[in-house]
């Protein structure tokens, strides 16, 4: 058997590289290193301060935005048809789905670039939309198809034989059953195209650029602390996105099996 | 019961429904009328397309063929939403993200009769007895009130015709006997008439004016309640509802509405009433007697040994080895009337003609 003492070795050291870019981003040096010199907030002064970073931030926010609405909706559609309709072949479909996981991301990214210069989107805000939907749609998929298996089709029955039009019944039986994973989608979908950093480096170009890229970007070219800034406030960004939504909702839905 | 002396039309008709499955028949051309304010239940095994039925009454299936008519019209092409018709659940659905009152109220919102709700869902929730309950969660009351809530939900916009999937199946005896009376009272004091499905035969008979007894997809028997004890048409309605003794044997003789019957295996005659049936000599035919019907002494046609017994306080049954194979027969228990009867006691049995129904048939249908 394994020593327990090398899993509990495993479990602190797995967050340390978070805590130490945490850690650096409040240097008062001017490159990053580790340990830290002295004590500051200058990074996140600059940070905040700069036009360039934050139009990046917006563009990211807006992207990952859209993409988890859309592929959101899209998913609530297919697994509607699958799980409801008992369509034909909806085990095929569920696949083709979920490949985008198991694709090389180099070569999604590939593919994308021929697709979208073909659309003439290359380099545009539209043709990341796309991109992103694509990608997130099996993080989409999971919990919106795990909650309508678990919300009964016997109550959308119930509703109907008691008189409700299908968009009744809609609104009022089947969204609130299958609000925990609607939202576990959306959160789970604006966070991997808020961080998405592989596919998108194809894509960007002179006229849009996202956050993670514009990081990346930056880490080649210099080693400046605002990079350790912006890392931090991302982490904080998004622990503190799924503390509260579980606390609230509960997303239980994307590590159960459906 | 109305029907009797009412020739209406009826209110539900469902007219050689069948319905397949990839293939495989879950209901079987099946025709039976429904009258206005009718108890009728639909009795059979568990598979045999009960709830396949209610589910195509309801508009939630359609039937492969055959037609489903409510007051002469054709219900085939009208979604579930649109037709006037109540259904309960085996699992009850209620709304697990509403309370009581939402919960009943739902079914007058979705179709806009909001005037008066309040009172309406009240005097509902009291008919069912929950006066007081309208704030609960779902999931904060017991399986008997859930079953009360569910059916309040049904009733309060006044279907037609309300459709009870097995509602009671899941409760245990004692409330199980409650809400019988109960449901039964709710019925004749709102007047709606009711579909009810189990495969409780005495829950079947307990509560129905009349009973169809479905055995594979088909209806075997579509009778009142006394009919479908007394009067088994079919040896699986027979053996379905209630205990019986399923004897054998050949028509000897056809005269005066009456046949004389050659048994097998034992050397005894039986005359029957023949029914509206003409049975030529030498036809193969099966006689249900009820155990109750059977006669126990020293005297009777059938020699028999007593294998065991069992007592339920007015009556005592007895399972006995005879030459016409295993028989029950159940009679009165008086205290010091010499019962029970040790096993392996000799004793012999027989019954009075007009107890004794005719089944035609071939032999070893069921
Ligand atoms: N959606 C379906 N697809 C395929 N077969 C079905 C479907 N629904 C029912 N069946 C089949 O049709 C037959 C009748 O089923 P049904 O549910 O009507 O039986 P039931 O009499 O209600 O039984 P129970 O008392 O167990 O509820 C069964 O053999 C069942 O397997
Ligand atoms: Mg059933």
């Amino acid at each position: 058997m394994i020593p327990r003492y090398i899993g509990i070795a495993v479990l602190l050291f797995l967050p340390m590289p978070i805590l130490i870019v945490v850690l650096s981003s409040f240097t008062s040096a001017g490159y990053l290193s580790f340990p830290i010199k002295g004590l500051s907030l200058r990074w996140y002064a600059e940070f905040l301060g700069s036009a360039d970073w934050l139009r990046v931030l917006g563009t990211s926010a807006l992207l990952a935005l859209i993409g988890a609405v859309v592929s959101t909706g899209a998913c609530f559609a297919a697994a509607w048809a699958v799980v409801r309709h008992k369509i034909r072949f909806g085990a095929t479909y569920e696949t083709i789905l979920l490949a985008p996981l198991i694709f090389p991301h180099a070569a999604i990214g590939v593919i994308m670039i021929v697709t979208l210069s073909s659309l003439g989107w290359l380099g545009t805000f539209s043709g990341l939309v796309l991109v992103h939907c694509i990608l997130t749609i099996p993080y989409a998929y999971r919990p919106v198809a795990a909650a309508l298996r678990k919300s009964d089709a016997a109550l959308e029955e119930a509703a109907a034989s008691l008189g409700a039009r299908p968009w009744r019944t809609f609104w009022m039986v089947t969204l609130p059953a299958v609000r925990p994973g609607l939202v576990t989608s959306l959160l789970f979908t604006f966070i991997i195209s808020f961080d998405e950093v592989t596919v998108t480096l194809f894509l960007v170009g002179p006229f849009v650029m996202t956050l993670p890229v514009q990081v990346f970007s930056e880490v080649l070219e210099s080693a400046s602390p605002i990079i350790a800034a912006v890392s931090a406030a991302l982490v904080l960004f998004t622990s503190a996105m799924v503390f509260i939504l579980d606390r609230v909702i509960g997303i239980q839905f994307f590590v159960e099996r459906d | 019961m109305a029907r009797d002396n009412t020739p209406a039309e009826p209110i539900l008709s469902i007219d050689h429904v069948t319905k397949r499955f990839d293939g495989a028949v879950a209901v079987n051309s099946v025709s039976i009328d429904i009258m206005q304010g009718e108890f009728v239940t639909l009795l059979g095994p568990s598979g045999c397309g009960k709830s396949t039925l209610l589910r195509m009454i309801a508009g939630f299936e359609t039937p492969t063929q055959g037609r489903i008519l409510m007051r002469g019209e054709d219900m085939s092409h009208r979604p579930a939403y649109d037709r006037e018709i109540g259904l309960v659940f085996q699992n009850l659905a209620l709304f697990p993200h509403m309370n009581v009152f939402d919960n009943v109220a739902f079914g007058l919102r979705a179709r806009g009769r909001t005037d008066g709700l309040q009172a309406k869902v009240q005097d509902m929730l009291a008919l069912v007895g929950l006066d007081g309950f309208d704030t609960r969660r779902t999931g904060q009351i017991s399986g008997g009130q859930r079953q009360r809530v569910a059916l309040a939900r049904s009733l309060v916009t006044q279907p037609d015709v309300l459709l009870l999937d097995e509602p009671l199946s899941a409760l245990d005896l004692k409330l199980r006997r409650q809400l019988q009376t109960e449901l039964k009272r709710i019925q004749q004091e709102t007047g709606i008439t009711f579909v009810f499905v189990t495969h409780d035969q005495e829950e079947a008979l307990s509560m129905s004016d009349r009973i169809a007894v479905m055995n594979a997809g088909r209806v075997e028997q579509f009778s009142s309640a006394v009919d479908t004890y007394h009067r088994p048409a079919t040896e699986f309605v027979a053996r379905f509802v209630g205990e019986t003794n399923l004897l054998r044997g050949q028509v000897q003789a056809a005269s005066g509405g009456r046949v004389t019957l050659k048994l097998d295996n034992v050397t005894a005659t039986v005359t029957a009433p023949a029914g509206d049936t003409s049975l030529g000599l030498g036809t193969d035919v099966a006689i249900s007697i009820r155990p109750e019907h059977m006669t126990l002494g020293t005297d009777q046609p059938i020699a028999a040994q007593v294998l065991s017994h069992s007592f339920s306080g007015a009556t005592i049954t007895y399972a006995l080895d005879s030459a016409a194979g295993r028989l029950l027969a159940q009679v009165p228990f008086q205290p010091g009337g010499g019962h029970p009867l040790p096993a392996k006691a000799p004793v012999s049995v027989g019954w009075t003609d007009t107890a004794v129904t005719l089944i035609p048939g071939k032999p070893g249908r069921s």
